[in-house]
């Protein structure tokens, strides 16, 4: 069984959503029975978008450094947010007695499930990073400088953000079945007019979140391969290993197979710097074998290819040219000798505890078995000096373009779990080195060195050599699998997915909680998971002066109707730091501050948000725009321009 | 295949513990330097020489580890010449020789006084049946 990706909880959102939106000719559904639905699914959506937003607008007005796809995030989770606050309230409108007793409308029913499965999809996402105790984000797989790069931001907010299109116009057709259940002529109880109201901002608001990526779309347009990218990101699960068995498998199987151990093997890499430094599972004869099974399954993959190379000219519609094969082949090789290079260099370097099996090894060794048998025309092939089995014909290999397609997808899989072991192994030797846990023959050390011992602590010079070499085998595997990433994409194999992921993280977006990139300003080099900002707009959830100034003059463009709101959040963060930093009552009490209390800048934007209880008691005078509103304001029209 | 017959010949001619591990360390070197020297003349046994060669070091460092190996042994032996010949041929020699390695080991695991000695002869007999495993034909 395949394992989950995103895509599919992406479609089957896509699909429940449709079916709510689209279904039959139905008489005027009753409003609060899809509005509790509604809401939830808006609220994931929310969820989103905030997991993608670097900061809130309020931040965000006043900086110039956002990708055009941070700021496209930034406004769509505040309008989905809004959005989501109406719907809210619009349900928490619908009394009892109005849905009580009644069917669950099938409409509801697919809202709950595209909730549900949006929810479920997010929570997928999530599998890949985690926050460590300092707050930050930390990556929990290979797939998580994937997850928070630019390409997927760009397709997740595109279609989070398509999602909210959908469903605008059914929230302001809901809108308009409270109106009509409203009427004195309906049978049923009346909905109040507060929930239509409700529905119809909740429609502006999903339909200004779609506005809101319009400049990116514009600046930078989504790729058919963001989608893509986002689609196959799978969930953090290990497959279960499948033992390479004594009865024959067919190419397709072992191909299958590859695929299985290469996951496993990248799970298993894991985390093994941080072992490296303690653990004495970790050992220098681990990572010796490590280093052969690489060269070995860098040799039988360049055989592979070599192979499939020859059926260039035999087939109808080879999905890869024999020179692509070819050059592919020779960067094997060299992946090999450089690989041999590490596995000579620990013939005279040593941990303090020797060989011990690690789950790396297991992996490997399954790696190993079934290239072999890819290779070899023996089921029952082993790295033991062969019985004279012959290489198995490329015929045989590849009868067809999809065998190609699926042999250069296994040895993909097999580099890749490769070079992420290269990268896995140089950063973990490097950490033994520095903990002194690598030993070197007394005998190879100058004559005037006195230890009564075998093995005596490492030189620097030596662990020097060791790392430069893991840095070769590390380059010569990364070449290699790049090599393979573009065969994998010109015959669009399934692996390719790996290539688009590598392809994507080296340009990383800014999340709540991620690390800064290593020329940040930000001396440190952390920042907090926590968002100062987390509200666009003040937490009553209702519209503040410059919002509803605007609606007011029947302004419905949705951009501005969000720079609206970011302004009003803006003033009342102003009003909350004010708060915040007013003196005690004693401190008060004096000649300086005495004037100042009444007329403060804090209370006088306080009545600008009657509903704000907090500083409703401070009332009294007119509302005026405050100088951060206005200049605020003065950066929206020049952005919307 | 004249260094391999002379490792042979010593593992052989050890009489006791300490010349036995002596001997040991020189036959995995040899095995060592002959499978790094034939790996690469034929892509069927790159995978079993590899991999011996591997066991032949994990041998070696076993057998480092015995107290009664003295603590700067020889000098590193010099680069064997090259061993020339059928590859299947020169990995039935070292198969020949690692099983010798194996019984010697462990003849001499059981009459070791210092336990140190007994573990340490018994995990390199262990690399050196694997050795033996690898390039024995029809392993």
């Amino acid at each position: 069984m395949p394992a989950a990706v995103f895509g599919d909880f992406l479609a089957a959102a896509s699909e429940h959503l449709e079916a709510a939106v689209t279904l039959g000719e139905e008489d005027l559904t009753r409003p609060p029975a899809v509005a509790e639905e509604l809401s939830r699914l808006v609220a994931v959506m929310s969820r989103y978008c905030d997991d993608l937003a670097p900061c809130d607008q309020v931040e965000a007005s006043g900086r110039d450094d956002l990708h055009p796809w941070e700021r496209a995030a930034i406004d769509a989770a505040g309008a989905l947010r809004i959005a989501s606050g109406c719907v809210r309230r619009a349900s928490g409108q619908a009394t009892a007695d109005q849905v009580s007793g009644t069917a669950v409308p099938q409409r509801a029913q697919h809202l709950a499930a595209a909730a549900a499965v949006l929810a479920a999809g997010r929570d997928l996402l999530h599998t890949h990073l985690a926050a460590d105790p300092d707050g930050l984000t930390r990556a929990r797989s290979e797939w998580a400088s994937a997850v928070t790069s630019v390409p997927v931001t760009r397709a997740l907010v595109h279609e989070i953000t398509r999602l909210s299109l959908r469903l605008a116009p059914f929230t302001a057709w809901l809108a308009a079945c409270a109106a009509a259940h409203d009427r004195p002529d309906m049978p049923s109880p009346a909905v109040p007019a507060s929930v239509r109201d409700e529905f119809a901002a909740a429609s502006q608001w999903l339909q200004a979140a779609g506005a809101a990526v319009r400049p990116a779309l514009d600046a930078d347009p989504v790729r058919p391969a963001d989608a893509e990218l986002l689609r196959a990101i799978p969930a953090v699960m290990v497959p279960q290993r499948r033992r390479p068995g004594p009865s024959a498998e067919s190419v397709a199987r072992l191909c299958d197979g590859i695929t299985i151990s290469a996951s496993r093997l990248r799970g298993a890499m894991r985390d093994s710097q941080d072992r490296a430094r303690w653990s004495p599972n970790v050992t220098s004869g681990g990572w010796q074998w490590m280093a052969q099974a690489a060269a070995v399954t860098a040799h039988l993959g360049e055989l592979a290819l070599r192979a499939l190379a020859t059926r260039d000219g035999q087939l109808a519609n080879p999905p890869v040219r024999h020179a692509q094969l070819d050059d592919a082949a020779d960067l094997m090789a060299a992946m090999r000798a450089a690989w041999q290079q590490v596995d000579h260099v620990w013939d005279t370097m040593i941990t303090e505890s020797r060989l011990l099996p690690t789950p790396a090894m297991t992996e490997a060794s399954d790696l190993v078995l079934r290239m072999g048998r890819l290779v070899w025309d023996d089921p029952h092939w082993t790295p033991a000096h062969p019985r004279p089995a012959p290489m198995r014909t490329p015929t045989a290999l590849a009868p067809g373009t999809d065998a190609v397609t699926t042999v250069v997808a296994a040895v993909h899989q097999a580099v890749d779990a490769l070079a992420r072991t290269a990268e896995a192994d140089t950063s973990a030797v490097q950490a033994a080195g520095q903990a002194g846990r690598l030993y070197v023959p007394t005998r190879s050390l100058p004559a005037d060195s006195d230890v009564p011992r075998p093995y005596a602590t490492a030189p620097v010079s030596r662990c020097r050599a060791l790392e430069e070499a893991y840095r070769v085998a590390l380059n010569a595997s990364i070449q290699a699998v790049r090599a393979l990433d573009e065969l994998a994409v010109a015959a669009s194999a399934p692996s390719n997915t790996l290539a688009l992921a590598r392809a994507a993280a080296p340009t990383q977006s800014r999340r709540p909680g991620s690390q800064p990139p290593p020329d940040d300003s930000n001396p440190g080099g952390q920042q907090p998971t926590a968002n100062p900002f987390t509200h666009t707009r003040a937490p009553t959830d209702r519209p503040g002066p410059v919002e509803q100034t605007i609606r007011q003059r029947h302004i419905s463009d949705p951009v501005m109707l969000l720079r609206a709101a970011a302004i009003d959040s803006a003033a009342q963060q102003l009003l909350t730091q004010a708060e915040n930093a007013t003196p005690g009552p004693d401190s008060l009490n004096t000649p300086a501050n005495r004037p100042r209390v009444a007329g403060s800048a804090a209370q006088l934007a306080a009545q600008s948000f009657p509903r704000d209880l907090a500083t409703r008691s401070a009332a009294g005078q007119p509302p005026r725009p405050t100088r951060h509103a206005s200049s605020s304001s003065s950066r929206v029209t020049r952005r919307d321009r | 295949m004249k260094e391999v017959d002379l490792a042979r010949q010593r593992l052989l001619g050890a009489d006791d513990v300490r010349g036995l591990l002596a001997a040991a360390w020189d036959a995995y070197e040899i095995v060592m330097a002959v499978a790094a020297a034939n790996a690469d003349k034929s892509a069927g046994m790159y995978p079993a020489f590899t991999f011996a060669r591997g066991s032949a070091v994990s041998g070696r460092n076993a057998i480092a580890f015995a107290p009664s190996m003295p603590a700067c042994y020889a000098p590193p032996p010099a680069t064997p010449a090259p061993v020339n010949g059928d590859v299947h041929e020169v990995a039935d020699a070292l198969a020949g020789l690692a099983s010798a390695l194996s019984a010697r080991l462990r003849e001499a695991a059981g009459r070791a006084d210092d336990a140190g000695d007994r573990g340490a002869c018994q995990d390199a007999a262990g690399h050196a049946d694997q050795i033996s495993k690898l390039l024995a034909r029809g392993g």
